[in-house]
């Protein structure tokens, strides 16, 4: 992977002709933009360079140029270029004016849009092919020792083919030899996050990351998340009202995780995952996703386990071309459009409703005008003595 | 001693060689100065002999290379260390000269001039396993540290 140190911007715009913002969040923006020479389409991801604190380069930074790099494989998406941007003329890029940037390919769609487009319909082949290819992914990047530490089906892009790339690895980090070595607890997507996080373990290993694909997997078969919980709290009601509260004898130690009081006090039994799915009674899928879904994380397969699963080898053979897909991007952000547009409709709809209950109320008003109309109030004056000045209050 | 030097001094590569001699040995210092492992010193110096395999020595001051190589090591092993603390072991030479923020933007030239390879593989688990397999129990807790 070349990396490119651009001095200038006006550089970057002779290089690129941006096009729109894809994506905006808390690690910076996402621009879909041409590259003028070979006229390909590319996605610009902007990293932070100066945080806050004076700690240069920052690490999270670092850690997502390291995996990277090291990642080689069809399914994951790879780094065309890095592109250091700087406004000084000459010399040495400096941190606090320069700006990086991530090339990639750009990947038209992604899971949450497919899932979410009512007008796609899904069929077996095609969910098997992408549950494939992302599990392959996933043991390519658990391969190198590293978690992806973000999966969530927003992150799992799909390209027109119907190849699945996994994206952003912008909290992924390799894991340490030493097994106790904590690491931050504050990972995941939150309905993505698999029980030994809520419950605040920070030497979780790289099922969390499997977990996350379980819950792409119900995604796929429910079209909604599983677990879309609104907090922590919620997140473990959903989790374990479904699996069940765990204890010491059904999870080694669960009991000694720091929030396993705050968290599973108050449970109440409710459907458990067989009866969530019963209308897939008797598909062997139900097992796979029975065993991503495990919240014993020793218990629970491996990502390289899951691909064994008889549920691949079984009639229909995956395939990845058996969903034709749209020809404009369906994504988060369209996911997001959407929502905002329906909201929007609800709204002149809400609207137009009070217009009408208005109109009616008026129509009655003028049918009572041949009452009276009320008195109109009188003025009221407050007149006070204060220290020889008036003080006046009008009252209307 | 650098200061000595006159300007437009070429050095030979006898004198190199000397030079990055003299900075392992400041780098070691500083590195158990702040209680670093010893795989992010080595990685330092690798980072710190790939920088001068590319880079002239007047391209950029070594005494200033020194420091951010530690900082840029220290993040990559996963145990980052504060930049104000390499600052505070750092001698007055040094201070006199540069500031933290210097440091931080050379710390992007290193990183542009290492082409962004920033892992570094080094043999230290190979060395364990095989001090494992000569039955040398007492040597493997002094590899380890």
């Amino acid at each position: 992977m070349p990396s490119v140190v651009i001095h200038n911007v006006r550089e970057l715009r002779e290089r690129y002709e941006k096009v729109l913002v894809v994506g905006e969040g808390a690690y910076g923006r996402v621009l879909k933009a041409t590259e003028r020479i070979t006229k390909e389409i590319v996605a610009l991801k902007s990293i932070p360079l100066c945080s806050g604190d004076k700690e240069g380069f920052p690490i999270s930074t670092i850690r997502e140029i390291n995996q990277l790099k090291t990642f080689n494989h069809n399914n994951v998406l790879s780094l065309r270029y890095l592109l250091l941007v700087s406004d000084t003329k000459e010399g040495w890029a400096t941190c606090s004016r320069s700006e990086a940037y991530l090339v990639f390919d750009y990947v038209p769609h992604d899971l949450t849009g497919i899932i979410s487009d009512p007008g796609i319909l899904m069929n077996e082949a095609s969910i098997k092919s992408y549950m494939q290819q992302l599990l392959t992914a996933v043991v390519h990047v658990h391969s190198f020792g590293s978690m992806h530490c973000d999966i969530k089906s927003s992150n799992v892009l799909v390209k027109y083919d119907g190849t699945v790339k996994l994206a952003d690895f912008g909290l992924a980090r390799f894991k340490n030899p030493n097994p106790n070595v904590t690491y931050c607890n504050n990972v995941v997507t939150r309905w993505y996050r698999p029980p030994e996080l809520l419950l605040g373990d920070n030497k979780y290993n790289e099922k969390i990351d499997v977990w996350a694909v379980g819950c792409i997997l119900a995604e796929f078969m429910d079209r909604r998340p599983i677990y879309p919980g609104s907090d922590e709290k919620d997140m473990c009601a959903r989790i374990f009202s479904m699996m069940g509260v765990p204890t010491n004898s059904t999870w080694n130690n669960v009991e000694g995780l720091k929030l396993y009081r705050v968290m599973t006090s108050g449970i109440a039994k409710g459907p458990s995952l067989r009866d969530h799915f019963a209308s897939f009674r008797g598909f062997v899928v139900v097992d796979l996703l029975e065993a991503l879904l495990q919240i014993d994380p020793n218990k629970r397969i491996s990502a390289e386990q899951a691909l064994r699963h008889p549920w691949f080898s079984q009639a229909p053979e995956p395939s990845k071309s058996a969903l034709k897909l749209p020809t404009e991007s369906r994504n988060e952000s369209w996911v997001k459009k959407q929502f905002a547009e329906q909201e929007k409709r609800r709204m002149q709809s809400h609207q137009q409703q009070m217009l009408r209950n208005g109109n009616r109320k008026r129509s009655i008003d003028t049918l009572n005008a041949s009452q009276p109309p009320p008195k109109k109030q009188q003025k009221i004056t407050n007149t006070v003595r204060y220290n020889g000045h008036t003080i006046t209050n009008t009252i209307h | 001693d650098l200061s000595q030097i006159p300007p437009g001094h070429i050095f030979t590569d006898k004198e190199k060689e000397l030079l990055l001699l003299h900075h392992m040995d400041e780098l070691r210092n500083y590195g158990t100065k702040l209680q670093m492992h010893q795989r992010v010193i080595a990685t330092a110096m690798v980072y710190f002999k790939r920088f001068f395999a590319n880079n002239q020595i007047r391209d950029c001051d070594p005494l200033l290379l020194v420091p951010t190589v530690l900082l840029m090591a220290s993040k990559i092993e996963e145990c980052p260390i504060n930049c104000k603390s390499i600052l505070k072991i750092l001698p007055s030479e040094f201070t006199n000269l540069y500031s933290m923020q210097n440091i931080i933007d050379c710390e992007i030239h290193l990183m542009e001039q290492l082409d962004f390879n920033l892992t570094i593989y080094h043999p230290y688990k190979q060395l364990e396993l095989y001090i494992e397999s000569l039955h040398l129990e007492n040597d493997v807790a002094l590899v380890q540290s």
